[in-house]
């Protein structure tokens, strides 16, 4: 009776996650692999197993229109991450001053994160219509002569993307970044006080630097986020005028599913795919030592 | 015989696997299903929203071992055939001397390796030039015949502060104004040679420069509020006099209809500039997918013959807005935009002149590179005609 009890004491916790892990391993690392085989093939219309090597790849980065999304990968990612970052910090200094109407104001700066992005990209669709939307708001107001027509200018549509995409996730940044605030110890604010640190001098010397692994949160989120965008890109501007707006995922979704390239569109998707490892490799591997050494710290000091 | 007939139909019905949602697309298909229970066919459907989804659907069937026994096809027929095994309807179309009531340009698409594998329901043209009678007419203005005469009121109407030309925002809006250029100036064997073959020296040459540039040059008589609409927004501009023409397909002529405005008299439906009776077409069809026994064999055999009886092919067409695909079809009630285009068909099929849409002709990845060499073309004040004809020139090059 005690073995049988002792046996499924120490049995359960693995039987127990199986399930998720079987799941987990081919769903997604399963298909992960599935894919990376079809990027080496000859698949068209229906998959097929004929192997070519890197053709797809070659054909890929061959694709005026793929190196176009890859740049405009560069540019979005870079204004995606950091307008957030600094206007989610401003926010949240702001917030952090004991104000009285702070908990309705976090849930209108958090609200936008509610939506779908198809609807973020929809509304924002509508307000930018450079015939329909805001400027002719603007031009009814009186400046008649006002125009405003990023949607419709090449150079300026990716911007457009910016906006939309900031206004959806700002909020979520300030958040992560108002918890790393308030997380910091009363004692150690006190402390300061009675040192003489006040108002912008308290923040850039004592709260500002205890924000790093907030930072790092935030941007565990927002890199692969701006990797991945689709739907916001799908619903706002279709990856036009022309191919101005288009990123990668967009390209990886038109050849594979309606232009029947699925190898060419693999191609895409391992890229992309090899793309958020470079982020999140690094950063697990930054993680392990940093917990194998406060393991070993902690260890030392029970030896102590 | 019937009875057993009926029994096994009813053990495996026919299933049409089908992107046609709107108003008289549904319409057509009500028309579809009613002709084919007539014909004692045991008819299913499923509808699927856009075509990229219902493609997708198609082959996850096919990959997952439940292959419908019919689809929409929105491609060339080899596409398919080189994929998937297809039916042989060979002998109805003996019986029905497809080859005799059919143009040759829309025969030979319905065959596979020599056996007919596909159905037309309707005939769509694609280079028309609709056109607002009342606001050409107080301008002074004539409907276009050429390109210059097009380019010369297009002038004349921006000064007078009218949206010349209305056109959407989708790539497929932009390809057909690049289309009618080529097609325009080029002709029909130019067309052929140049972006159907490939040929290098003609996509690299002087000519296809030239209508590089005419293509950019009709942007200027576009307005800014043309992202993201839809065709029959612009066809809107038209009939609320803001604009004064819009090239699209032969669906715009539902759109006047339903505005109450008469052909000939509220608006004009014309050849595009420089085209004659020169038709351009797509044609709706329905793929015949291998059948899994010989009872489903011999109701797709009887949908077949159903489909393209005369007077059912008529009702399709009358309802999806089109014209017939059989050349001996009775048009009495048709508008005269689409007798009109009836008479351009048949001329056009006769003197070999009938072009089929481009996307119909070339394998999707050639189509689509080409589509994109167009759309970033239109959009791009930065790229060259010089630029985008040598993307084009590389565009040609590209299969899968």
């Amino acid at each position: 009776m005690m073995t049988m009890k002792s046996l499924l004491q120490r049995h359960l916790p693995p039987l127990l996650i199986a399930p998720s892990l079987i799941v987990c391993l081919l769903f997604f690392y399963g298909f992960m692999a599935w894919t990376g085989w079809i990027s080496l093939t000859r698949s068209g219309l229906l998959p097929s197993n004929e192997f070519v090597g890197w053709m797809q790849y070659q054909r890929l980065f061959a694709d005026e229109r793929w190196l176009v999304a890859l740049a405009n990968l560069a540019r979005f990612a870079g204004l995606f991450i950091l307008i957030p970052l600094a206007l989610g910090l401003l926010l949240a200094v702001l917030l952090d001053q004991k104000l009285r109407a702070e908990g309705a104001l976090r849930l209108i700066y958090l609200h936008p994160m509610a939506l779908s992005l198809i609807v973020t990209g929809t509304v924002w669709r509508w307000l930018l219509d450079p015939e329909l939307g805001l400027p002719q708001g603007v031009r009814q107001l009186g400046f008649s002569d006002f125009r405003f027509d990023w949607l419709a200018d090449e150079q300026m549509a990716l911007y457009a993307l910016v906006i939309a995409a900031v206004w959806q996730i700002t909020g979520f940044v300030m958040a992560v970044f108002l918890a790393g605030l308030r997380g910091v110890d009363d004692a150690v604010v006190n402390a300061a006080r009675l040192d003489g640190a006040r108002g912008f001098t308290l923040y850039r010397r004592i709260l500002l630097p205890t924000l790093g692994p907030s930072l790092f949160s935030a941007l565990l989120v927002l890199l692969p986020a701006a990797i991945k965008s689709f739907d916001l890109v799908v619903a706002l501007t279709d990856g036009g005028p022309g191919h101005a707006s288009e990123l990668p995922a967009l390209y990886m979704f038109q050849m594979a599913f309606e232009r029947s390239r699925l190898g060419l569109g693999a191609a895409s998707a391992m890229v992309m795919m090899m793309m958020v490892l470079s982020i999140a490799l690094p950063y697990a591997y930054v993680r392990g030592r940093a917990h194998s050494a406060s393991a070993r710290g902690r260890q030392g000091a029970t030896h102590a | 015989m019937a009875l057993l007939g009926g029994s096994a139909a009813w053990a495996q019905p026919l299933d049409l696997l089908h992107w046609w949602t709107s108003g008289s697309e549904a319409q057509t298909l009500a028309e579809m299903r009613q002709t084919a229970r007539a014909a004692g066919v045991d008819w299913r459907e499923s509808p699927v929203a856009g075509a990229g989804n219902a493609n997708t659907l198609l082959k996850t069937r096919f990959l997952s071992g439940h292959p419908p026994a019919l689809a929409q096809l929105d491609k060339a027929v080899w596409v398919w055939g080189d994929a998937v095994p297809l039916a042989d309807l060979t002998a109805v179309a003996r019986a029905q001397r497809w080859d005799k009531v059919l143009p040759a340009q829309i025969y030979t698409e319905l065959l596979y390796q020599a056996k007919a594998v596909a159905v037309p329901v309707n005939v769509h043209r694609l280079n028309s030039l609709w056109s607002n009678t009342a606001l050409l007419k107080r301008h002074g203005l004539a409907v276009p015949r050429s390109w210059p005469e097009f380019f010369a009121a297009a002038e004349a109407l921006q000064a007078a502060g009218v949206i010349p030309l209305a056109i959407g925002g989708t790539v497929g809006q932009q390809f057909s104004v690049f289309a009618n250029v080529v097609l325009g100036q080029g002709g029909p064997a130019f067309f052929r040679q140049a972006l159907v073959k490939g040929d290098a020296a003609l996509l690299g040459g002087p000519q296809m420069l030239a209508m590089l540039r005419d293509f950019k040059r009709v942007k200027r008589y576009t307005d800014a509020g043309q992202t993201g609409r839809d065709w029959s927004v612009a066809t809107s501009l038209l009939i609320q006099g803001k604009a004064a023409m819009q090239f699209t397909g032969d669906w715009a002529n539902g759109e006047f209809m339903k505005a109450g405005w008469v052909a000939g008299r509220d608006y004009e439906c014309t050849a595009a500039p420089g085209h004659g009776d020169l038709h351009y077409f797509e044609f709706d069809r329905i793929l015949f997918f291998k059948p899994s026994s010989p009872a489903q064999a011999r109701q797709q055999a009887r949908l077949a013959e159903a489909l393209l009886q005369p007077e059912a092919s008529t009702r399709f067409a009358r309802s999806k807005g089109g014209i017939p695909v059989r050349v001996d079809a009775d048009l009495a009630g048709f508008n005269a935009c689409a007798q009109r285009s009836y008479a351009d068909f048949k001329r056009s099929a006769a003197a070999g002149g009938l072009t089929l849409a481009l996307g119909a002709q070339l394998p999707e990845a050639t189509h689509g590179a080409y589509r994109d060499v167009v759309a970033a073309f239109w959009a791009s004040d930065r790229m060259t005609a010089e630029q985008a004809q040598a993307r084009i020139v590389k565009a040609a090059r590209v299969v899968d």
